[in-house]
């Protein structure tokens, strides 16, 4: 039904009234409505997801409810091009890594598929032709090799730039 | 908004594989072996390192060898790591020593080779002996032989790309049956005069052959290969064979036309196959008294179509088709080129020679004519084709072309087409062209470049 509205609150408190349509482009909501025959005037929670990232998965559904379903997913025919991020999607997606990190965890959680695989793409656009001590650097990860594991690494590393 | 806290390593395993799915196995552990303990329980994991393609793709589409110090760090820092786990290597020519020497990969059973060197790659076979599958693209039918000399004896599934179907220098010691095959590849885009002499015998030796592709042109003095001889020497030879794919093009010399196998025939022949159709017919060309015989099986598994004529069937999908190539003494008409548009949705190079003038030549308005859009096409050569074809594509009227197409032309050809670069229907779809790489003129003239504004001008002869 076009307009019609539903009401999600994320889990500091705030609520959305958001189209029956662009809600169920989220199959956790979908199933909330229609298996469990959740009643449309009933506000329903969001407790893994805070306001500022909804409304962001909010604005990405809105922006792509008319696009067609996406195919199945196939591992072995799965294309590697991590390029094939649509100019809009860019734009949306130039926010801090902690925030495309919690995009990610909202896509999976709500089991939004396309914001799932453009946000998931868009990290590996940040990992691709790294080494891993760039990896470390720009993700801030800690190194916890120990010590003897680390001088083995400072070898094979040596040896890589003597050559 | 508050910026989150959260970061990559904090991501749930799951969640982590999810992302690193998005890349190619080899860009997966060049970055994030090392990164930490965690990372690394992940990415060795098979589904990260089973099979690595390590080099690169330029934009052309060429393959090309990583860097040197990408190299290193694999050959020194993660192949000996993960060497157990390597199932399937694709390798190219100026890289694969280093590769292959780094470890040995006592997993691997299936090996890709590009650009390869059987001369100076033969050195590193004794390493693989145990390989059960290997692709391959070869200089000389002779290679081919020598691959299956037994040095693989576990082999049972080989497919090969030949560059020529000619002998070489190299020695071949055994030619024994090969009972291990199992599924058998051969593709050679060159002619070969003999189908009987070398490529029969070579397909006896598979006695327990199950899957055959064939992609060959073939000339022959008096008779086609059509479907009663492969019936004969070929299906009838291999008793296990269920599954076969073809595209087998023979050229004969005519002076009399040939009675050919109805088609109803030649599907009888193959209604043991699943899933195949076969498609087949006969060209003549009387100016240069020959004859083209195109048989081959559907759906049509091979990226590349040539020769295509007038008597091409309608109807047709041609889904992996990315290269065609269009040739005839008759004209081709509007009506034609939709039928190839429709057959070949994702063609990106398309060369077309034919010096006929078209005979139903709409005007510029081309109002009746359904517009023929080839979406994906990047390349279109155009040489020596009738000015009518070069006018075909250009006026967007008849053709709209997408951005980014590259146009090779004769320098006469298209200053008549486009009426010395002023004519408004042509100007459209010249805006777009990527890259015009004339021919027949030394330098460009700026009124030429000024109809091109968006277009790299190339003089290609005089490169």
């Amino acid at each position: 039904m076009a307009g019609h509205k539903i009401k999600l609150q994320s889990n500091d408190g705030d609520i959305f009234d958001v189209e029956v349509e662009i809600a169920k482009l989220s199959i956790t909501i979908k199933t909330m409505l229609e298996d469990l025959s959740m009643n449309e005037e009933e506000i329903i929670p969001l407790p893994n997801i805070n306001s500022a990232i909804f409304k962001k998965v909010i604005q990405w559904t809105t922006h792509h409810k008319d696009d067609p379903p996406l195919p199945p997913e196939d591992d072995e025919n799965r294309e590697k091009n991590t390029n094939d991020i649509s100019s809009w999607d860019q734009e949306f997606l130039k926010v801090d890594q902690g925030t495309l990190f919690e995009l990610i965890l909202a896509a999976n959680y709500l089991d939004i598929k396309g914001l799932l695989d453009v946000t998931c793409t868009s990290v590996a656009n940040m990992i691709k032709g790294k080494t891993s001590e760039e990896i470390r650097q720009t993700f801030n990860i800690k190194n916890d090799f120990t010590p003897q594991e680390e001088e083995q690494i400072k070898k094979e590393n040596e040896w890589c730039e003597n050559k | 908004m508050k910026h989150s806290m959260i970061q990559l390593d904090d991501l749930p395993d799951e969640i982590l594989i999810m992302i690193f799915k998005n890349m190619c196995q080899a860009d997966t552990v060049y970055s994030l072996i090392g990164v930490n303990q965690r990372f690394n329980t992940i990415v060795y994991d098979s589904i990260f390192t089973n099979h690595l393609t390590l080099f690169e793709h330029s934009s052309d589409g060429s393959i090309c060898s990583f860097t040197d110090s990408m190299l290193e760090i694999f050959c020194s820092k993660i192949l000996p790591k993960i060497n157990h786990k390597i199932k399937y290597l694709h390798l190219e020519s100026s890289s694969m020593e280093r590769i292959l020497l780094a470890t040995n990969y006592p997993s691997l059973y299936g090996l890709c080779l590009y650009n390869i060197n059987l001369e100076t790659a033969k050195h590193y076979f004794f390493t693989l002996s145990t390989l059960l599958e290997l692709h391959v693209s070869v200089t000389n039918f002779s290679d081919c032989l020598y691959l299956l000399d037994g040095r693989f004896n576990q082999l049972h599934t080989f497919y090969v790309n030949i560059a020529y179907t000619r002998f070489s220098r190299l020695t071949i010691n055994n030619t024994e049956n090969l009972p291990n095959l199992k599924v058998f590849s051969l593709s050679c885009k060159t002619v070969t005069f003999d189908f009987d002499e070398l490529i029969v015998p070579l397909l006896h030796r598979m006695i327990n052959l199950e899957e055959l592709g064939l992609f060959v042109k073939v000339r022959k003095k008096n008779t086609f290969v059509d479907g009663n001889d492969l019936k004969k020497n070929i299906i009838n030879k291999m008793s296990r064979l269920n599954n076969f794919q073809f595209d087998i093009r023979s050229t004969i010399h005519i002076f009399n036309q040939i009675n050919l196998p109805f088609n109803k025939d030649i599907q009888y022949i193959f209604k043991d196959f699943h899933n195949n159709l076969i498609i087949s017919y006969v060209d003549y060309f009387s100016e240069t008294q020959q004859a083209h015989c195109r048989t081959y099986s559907y759906p049509y598994l091979w990226n590349s179509y040539c020769e295509i004529t007038n008597n091409f069937p309608s109807g047709l999908l041609f889904k992996y088709v990315l290269k065609i190539s269009l040739h005839d003494e008759r004209p081709f008409e509007h009506e034609f080129f939709l039928r190839i548009a429709q057959s070949f949705p994702l063609v990106k190079y398309l060369t077309l020679a034919n010096n006929k003038p078209q005979n139903d030549k709409q005007n510029d308005d081309n109002k009746n004519l359904p517009i023929i859009k080839y979406p994906h096409l990047t390349a279109l050569y155009l040489i020596v084709a009738h000015i009518d074809y070069i006018e075909q594509f250009l006026l967007h009227t008849k053709t709209h072309l997408s951005n980014n197409v590259d146009l090779f032309v004769v320098y006469h050809a298209i200053e008549k087409v486009t009426e010395n670069f002023t004519r408004n229907t042509t100007r459209i779809n010249c805006e777009k062209l990527n890259f015009l790489g004339i021919h027949g003129i030394y330098k460009i003239p700026q009124y030429v470049k000024e109809y091109f504004p968006n277009t790299e001008i190339l003089n290609c002869e005089f490169e």
